[in-house]
């Protein structure tokens, strides 16, 4: 190629270069969509961990009754009857319950009844919360609340 | 501007379907992870409210209402038990999600029943 033709058509021709810039615009914006969808997933997927984590705590809470674990059932245990009264609350056990021993991810506890409230842990950061409804050993009705935050 | 030359960027047609078919593929939106838990736990806590009512053994109606507002502030509900039918007003969603459990009163046995619209 002469010096002349070089400085008076340039290197690169204009087409290819638009059609260059056209690739370049396509692959950053298939990229950044792709990037969106990923993020967008990975923000459902924690949020379900933690619904997960504090709907399923909840639910153990309610349903057992663990002398030496507090934390993972806090219902009545009826002697009698040799079974587990589910959605009844045994309050002695709910005394037991160590912070220091909460899983993962599980960071309070609140138990309302009547006019009184009983918190253990406390929450931090962004958190969901699962209720039920419960009934104390006493007859009083009341919500168990549980926080799973990250 | 200079005129675009003759001899430029071209692909052939090969090129271009198989281009296309990437981008077609590129472009397919990922599945949003659908696994959703509010029917499980929308259950669990129309079991709750079943369970408690029966145990308590009152059906008192303003604390019908009131037990199920504490479990679902904000949506529409319908309770029915011994011919009677209680509704609660909220938000009315296109899914409904019905429970109902049993109990013995005077000697019978009655149904009850509680409808959340999610």
């Amino acid at each position: 190629m002469e010096w002349k033709n070089i400085i008076n058509k340039g290197i690169i021709e204009t087409d290819a270069v638009i059609a260059f810039f056209v690739v370049l615009l396509m692959v950053f914006l298939m990229i950044n969509s792709l990037n969106f969808a990923v993020n967008k997933n990975q923000e459902t997927k924690n949020l379900f961990y933690l619904k997960t984590k504090a709907i399923y705590f909840a639910d153990s809470l309610v349903k057992n009754s663990n002398q030496e674990k507090p934390e993972k059932g806090i219902a009545v245990y009826n002697k009698e009857k040799k079974r587990v009264e589910e959605n009844v609350i045994d309050l002695n056990l709910v005394e037991k319950i160590d912070e220091e021993n909460f899983p993962e991810l599980l960071k309070e506890i609140r138990i309302e009844f009547e006019e009184k409230e009983i918190r253990i842990g406390e929450k931090k950061g962004n958190c969901f919360e699962a209720r039920r409804l419960v009934m104390m050993e006493t007859g009083e009705k009341g919500v168990v609340f549980v926080y799973a935050c990250n | 501007m200079p005129a675009i030359k003759e001899k430029g960027f071209s692909f052939t047609l090969e090129a271009l379907i198989s281009l296309t078919v990437l981008i077609l593929i590129i472009s397919i939106p990922i599945e949003e992870n659908k696994s959703d838990l509010t029917k499980i736990y929308s259950i669990q806590k129309e079991n709750d409210l079943i369970k408690v009512w029966i145990k308590e053994g009152k059906f008192n109606e303003q604390e019908i209402k009131k037990d199920f507002k504490k479990m679902f502030p904000f949506q529409k509900g319908e309770i029915e038990f011994e011919g009677k039918k209680i509704e609660v007003k909220g938000v009315k969603g296109k899914n409904i999600i019905k429970n109902s459990g049993f109990y013995y009163k005077n000697e019978k046995l009655n149904e009850i029943s509680v409808k959340v619209f999610i």
